[in-house]
């Protein structure tokens, strides 16, 4: 087994600006390793220079210890799944999922052993002699991943696979493709848009925007401790709330806009000494009813402009200086457009962001330093 | 089971289906709506392609003036008299020489330049405009320009023959060469069409499938076979059915470089009928031609879709 290390890897189309800007990053054996970030923000780009379908502009890509840069695709031992999974028509599945073994001339007995294994492992065993278009969409996508299978690589890329299915499954085929690659323990490289996908799937994920990182790390350490706020507001559903703010002279009052202002709390008020704006965030689920907050919080009352019941959870939707939030609160609540609602945010569930660096200067639960190690 | 659901079916139907009265008017409505609508074209083709066609099979039952109109009826003796004619014989061999040589070599070269054309490479735009360049010349155009390489003494295919140390070959006055000479021309036309159209069919071709391949360690030949051609099947499907018609109707090239000559060895079939009709004013022998023309090439026609289509991946 090799691990992926990528240093100071970079991508430019017109040598003028980066699509893939200095990314250093080193995938583990075994580990599911998801990019995900906004449409054009190189996460694809990077996946493909892994894949070597891309030339690299500049830094070092390796795969195990061997440094890779201007090796073949074919050499690199790596398969990949498409987003259009890139099935050949004119070919049944079997043939589909053979195509690589017999390119590769390996000898009959052996390339259908392994066809049939991955066949039974994906289900695919009653629709072997079928054309691609007699499948349905999750099929066409097991046919994709049984290529992988039968080619027994030990790293396995895959470009936005699940973009092309409805909501539900998409679902299913997540856990799936989880499953699949615990089962067969080899290295997953998982490219999406999707930050629910990100979030369920990846052992350790990657943001990235404008090709720059923004973090790596587990799933919940990004989304406890988002380094910056394109981070927050990217991962989590619904996004982070976020609220740009104004301080008086003194610090002891946060200003939302020329009229509405909030009490600084006094714990904050050493740390805001050098700043004139920042901005806060809250996650939704933070937000509480103000009589269920019992330690030191920011309080706050609304006029509710929608609420969503979404069966045992209820968002409401409201406007908060210049910026629009939501509350999610556990359970039914009968509360209509228009009804006044007391609001609390708890010290601690608060994140402080510098307005123009947008990096995180403060969260609740842990204090951070200047230039924060998140790697 | 489905006995029942099916009377279930019929129930429903019998007890909630409404049978609309519609009176003949109203049945055609969409009827007279359409031929509306196809009225100037079947007019045009009316004029032009069905009246001269029935006029033709009219004609080919016929002995004619000079002017071309039916004096008396002879039933099938034109045909008997063209089946027996050595002339028309040996316009049909030609005729079949020409297709074969024509075809193949047509679209393989189309192709294989396609194929060059469809790389990724700097300038690869100017290639392609180039290539595909003799679709927008006129068959006389092109037909005068290759008169001009093919003359015997100034002419630059001669010339080059002699630099590199070979004798001149009278490409269009030796009836071993002419057919061949006209062959040449026509393939230089066709290509810029067939090139065109398979480029596109080319770029038609997911490039995801050629990532996969690259991938999987598959050689560009193995590429080629297993992936490309299937792939394109159906535009060299097309493009062969295309060029075979093309190839049957051959005229203008054959009219400016050698009339016919020398001795009838490039007489392709249409050729013969123009100088049946319009030269010796046998408006009833060259309709019968025309119409065994038209026969063949529909028959052939058939043929290539019954057992060509087989080869053929549609997506």
């Amino acid at each position: 087994m090799k691990k992926v290390t990528l240093s100071h890897v970079s991508k430019s189309y017109d040598q003028q600006s980066f699509a893939v800007d200095d990314v250093n990053v080193e995938i583990n054996p075994g580990e599911f390793f998801v990019l995900v970030g906004p449409s054009g923000c190189g996460k694809s780009t990077m996946l493909r220079m892994i894949a070597g379908l891309e030339t690299i502009t500049a830094g070092d890509l390796s795969i195990g210890e061997n440094r890779v840069n201007h090796m073949p695709p074919s050499k690199r031992e790596i398969s990949m799944v498409f987003q259009n999974y890139a099935l050949y028509p004119h070919l049944t599945v079997e043939e589909n999922i053979l195509f690589g073994l017999k390119a590769r001339k390996m000898n009959k007995i052996e390339r259908n052993e392994r066809c049939q294994e991955a066949a039974d492992l994906l289900g695919l065993t009653p629709y072997l002699q079928r054309k691609p278009r007699e499948l349905s969409g999750g099929q066409r996508q097991r046919v994709a991943l049984a290529r992988t299978v039968v080619s027994q690589r030990p790293i396995c890329l895959l470009d936005e696979p699940l973009s092309n299915l409805d909501a539900k499954l998409r679902g299913y085929m997540r856990t799936e493709i989880r499953q699949l690659q615990k089962k067969l323990g080899i290295t997953m490289i998982y490219v999406t848009h999707d930050q629910v996908e990100a979030m369920t799937m990846g052992d350790r994920m990657m943001v990235l925007k404008d090709g720059k990182v923004q973090q790596v790390g587990t799933p919940l350490s990004i989304y406890n401790q988002p380094k910056n706020l394109f981070v927050a507001t990217f991962i989590g559903a619904p996004p982070m709330n976020t609220l740009p703010l104004s301080l008086s002279q003194d610090r002891s009052l946060m200003f939302m806009n020329e009229k509405i202002s909030l009490a600084t709390p006094v714990s904050w008020r050493t740390l805001l000494n050098t700043k004139d704006h920042f901005h806060l965030g809250v996650r939704p689920e933070q937000v509480f009813p103000a009589e269920e907050v019992l330690e030191p919080s920011i309080k706050f009352d609304v006029t509710i402009e929608d609420t969503e019941v979404l069966g045992n959870e209820t968002h409401f939707t409201f406007t908060l200086g210049k910026a629009t939030w939501k509350a999610k609160w556990q359970g039914q609540w009968p509360k209509n457009i228009g009804d006044l609602l007391s609001l609390a945010v708890p010290l601690e569930a608060a994140y402080l962001f510098d307005t123009d660096t947008e990096e995180i200067f403060y969260s609740g639960q842990v204090q951070l330093s200047e230039g924060v190690q998140v790697l | 089971m489905s006995s029942s659901s099916v009377t279930v079916v019929e129930e429903r139907i019998l007890q909630y289906g409404r049978k609309e009265k519609l009176s003949w008017w109203g049945k055609t409505k969409n009827f007279r709506t359409a031929m509306l609508y196809l009225f100037p074209s079947i007019l045009l083709f009316s004029i032009f392609l069905f009246y001269p066609m029935l006029r033709t099979v009219y004609l080919s039952f016929f002995l004619t003036d000079a002017q071309g109109v039916a004096s008396l009826f002879v039933g099938f003796e034109n045909f008997a008299y063209i089946l027996q004619s050595s002339v028309f014989r040996k316009s049909m061999v030609s005729t079949l020489l020409f297709v074969l040589y024509t075809v193949p070599s047509s679209v393989i070269i189309a192709l294989f330049l396609a194929l060059l054309a469809n790389e990724k490479l700097r300038g690869i735009g100017f290639f392609r405009t180039i290539l595909s360049s003799t679709m927008g010349m006129s068959v006389a155009a092109s037909a005068v320009i290759w008169l001009f390489l093919f003359h015997p003494t100034v002419g630059i295919l001669n010339s080059f023959l002699n630099i590199i140390g070979i004798s001149s070959i009278p490409w269009l006055l030796d009836p071993q060469w002419a057919l061949i000479s006209i062959a040449i021309t026509t393939v230089w036309m066709n290509t810029g069409f067939a090139f065109l159209v398979i480029l596109g069919g080319l770029q038609n071709i997911d490039q995801h499938l050629y990532e996969n391949a690259e991938i999987d360690g598959a050689k560009y030949r193995y590429q080629l076979r297993r992936i490309t051609l299937p792939m394109l099947s159906p535009t060299l499907f097309f493009i062969i059915t295309i060029t075979f018609i093309n190839s049957f109707q051959s005229f203008g090239q054959v009219d400016i470089l050698t009339q016919g000559g020398p001795a009838e060895a490039t007489n392709l079939i249409v050729y013969a009928i123009y100088r049946d009709a319009f030269i010796n004013y046998q408006f009833g022998t060259a309709s019968a031609q025309a119409l065994i023309l038209f026969i063949l090439v529909f028959g052939l026609t058939i043929l290539q879709f019954k057992f060509g289509e087989k080869r053929v991946h549609y997506q």
